[in-house]
């Protein structure tokens, strides 16, 4: 990518998805981007350096996911490869593991390198714009920094402590989403999926039809609601705690998902191998009926999801029952008695 | 009191408190560090000021807004160079334009300093050409989906010649702001022409076969 052009100069960004920030004579020239895969539209916006009030950093742990997530495929490599190692030495499936672990670290080195992350954002007096290309902390306090000089050098000096009250109270910003504290929906999507994790955890003890059925409804209501109250918490600023326990459930609960079609199609094989009847029904029963014996070495990772789905479920019917409790009364639109 | 918004969610953070933190407070909404570095245009703030009344009619000899006949003419265009006053005006770095002439130049003129959107038609061209293929490894990838990569492998039939005739169409047409060449649109072409020749062959193959 070009770092300059006519009197723009590259201070964050590329062509992706995030756009990119370049810094003019007298203002900043922010591009966002819209599309799928590749960006398809660019919009501009040109932000006087005289206009902007503040310029604010604040720090995510979003690095940290990606390190545990990133660990963990290099985790897997390694420990295949040390596997295949000392049962076949240097055979192919061991260079294979080799090379899958040296991919999976260039990622991973590269993460670490790039350092912390954060969100940034730049604040005039109408708007609160989110600086997306800035997304390392390392990064992003440079650019702030450079800016910061730039508004400075057109603003002038900081006014006298007793100046720095304005006449006007703040105007409400566009663009700004509104409050949400999760609602009694939210709460009973937690406790479906609680009940599903008891169920599903305890599926391999229980062999029933009905019960089997019932834990599948109940995941089905507990999936539908979860995905609206994400869907609601997308439109709304909510706090991280609620969002990050309804996609943990969410994430769990597409796993049962896997569960199940893996455990249907392994009716299928069997069905296909003549260890089970032709009848449809027979599937159903089949995996309604598997005990824990039956189900081997997978039945542990079975278990572990149920309960790992209802401690999870567990931790976030506690959060939403506190965020709603910390939620402020709703303001009353009923206008004021008139005076006599 | 003024206000500054955390990045993260957005919450109303008290200036004098981030001042008096040395610029670095904790969001009592979302918990996460925020560091702020404030500038003085915070506490000078075109709101500051109060509106400007309406103007009183220019008087005899003086120039009236071309716009706002009843607005005295303060400023003009550096575009059309009709008068106008400030409320019909605005500054745009060095310039002074009308606002008729902003619209034009930013929506119609597509003046690079105005613009405000553009699409990037090699984008478009290039994603046509291997967009389908990358959903295509992708829901193979997701091990469940893979029977679903057939759809996307199945667009390709109209997304390819798709994909050749915006390259060609949109050839000369500006691309991003910052400037870039045209590789892309070299690569959604020969994609595109790559994609067609597999599907012939593949056509002629089973009617070949079938015969």
């Amino acid at each position: 990518m070009r770092k300059s052009f006519d009197d723009y100069t590259l201070l964050a960004g590329n062509y992706g998805l995030r756009g990119s920030l370049w810094k003019g004579p007298d203002h900043l020239l922010v591009v966002e981007s819209k599309g799928f895969i590749f960006a398809y539209r660019e919009m501009y916006r040109r932000i006087d350096y005289k206009n902007i009030q503040a310029l604010t950093l604040t720090r995510t742990g979003r690095h940290v996911w990606w390190s545990v997530l990133l660990g963990l495929v290099l985790t897997i490599f390694t420990a295949l490869f040390i596997y295949g190692l000392t049962t076949s030495g240097f055979d192919t499936f061991t260079w294979l593991m080799l090379g899958l672990g040296g991919v999976a670290a260039i990622p991973l080195s590269i993460h670490l390198i790039k350092g912390k992350t954060c969100v940034c954002s730049l604040q005039t007096a109408v708007l609160s714009l989110r600086l997306k290309p800035l997304k390392r902390e390392k990064r992003a306090r440079a650019v702030l920094a450079d800016l910061n000089a730039l508004c400075r050098h057109h603003q002038g000096e900081m006014p006298a402590e007793s100046d720095m009250t304005p006449s006007v109270p703040m105007m409400p910003f566009t663009g700004v989403k509104p409050e949400w504290h999760g609602s009694k929906m939210v709460q009973w999507a937690f406790v479906l999926t609680l009940l599903w994790g008891v169920m599903f955890a305890s599926e391999l003890f229980v062999n029933s039809v009905p019960y089997f059925i019932t834990g599948i409804v109940i995941a089905l209501c507990a999936l539908a609601i979860v995905i609206a109250g994400l869907a609601k918490a997308m439109r709304h600023r909510t706090q991280n705690g609620l969002v990050g326990l309804l996609w943990a459930n969410l994430v769990t609960l597409l796993l049962g998902g896997l569960a199940y079609y893996g455990l249907f199609i392994a009716g299928m094989i069997m069905q296909q191998t003549k260890k089970l009847s032709s009848d449809p029904k027979a599937t159903l029963n089949w995996i309604a009926n598997l005990t824990l014996k039956e189900a081997s070495w997978g039945a542990w990772p079975l278990i572990g999801l149920g309960i790992v789905t209802a401690v999870l479920a567990l931790f976030g019917l506690i959060i939403a029952s506190q965020r709603r409790a910390q939620a402020p009364a709703p303001v009353s639109n009923t206008p004021p008695t008139m005076e006599s | 009191m003024s206000s500054i918004r955390c990045a993260s969610c957005q919450s109303q953070l008290s200036d004098a408190l981030i001042r008096q933190a040395g610029g670095s407070v904790v969001c009592p909404f979302c918990h996460r560090r925020t560091e702020s570095l404030i500038l003085p245009a915070l506490y000078r703030s075109a709101l500051n000021a109060p509106p400007p009344l309406p103007a009183a009619p220019p008087a005899e000899g003086e120039a009236a807004c071309f716009y706002s006949p009843n607005r005295k003419a303060t400023k003009s265009c550096d575009h059309c160079g009709v008068f106008v006053s400030d409320a019909w005006a605005a500054q745009w770095g060095t310039q002074t334009v009308c606002l008729k002439c902003l619209e034009q130049l930013r929506l119609k003129v597509k003046d690079q300093r105005f613009e405000s959107t553009r699409t990037l038609w090699d984008n478009v061209a290039l994603g046509l050409a291997i967009g389908p293929f990358i959903v295509a490894i992708g829901c193979i990838c997701t091990l469940i989906g893979y029977v679903f990569a057939f759809i996307p492998l199945m667009l390709t039939l109209i997304a390819a010649p798709a994909a050749i005739f915006v390259a060609v169409r949109y050839w000369n047409a500006p691309r991003s702001i910052a400037p870039r060449g045209r590789l892309r649109l070299v690569l959604a072409i020969v994609s595109g022409l790559l994609v067609i020749t597999g599907w012939t062959v593949s056509v002629v193959a089973i009617v070949q076969h079938w015969k």
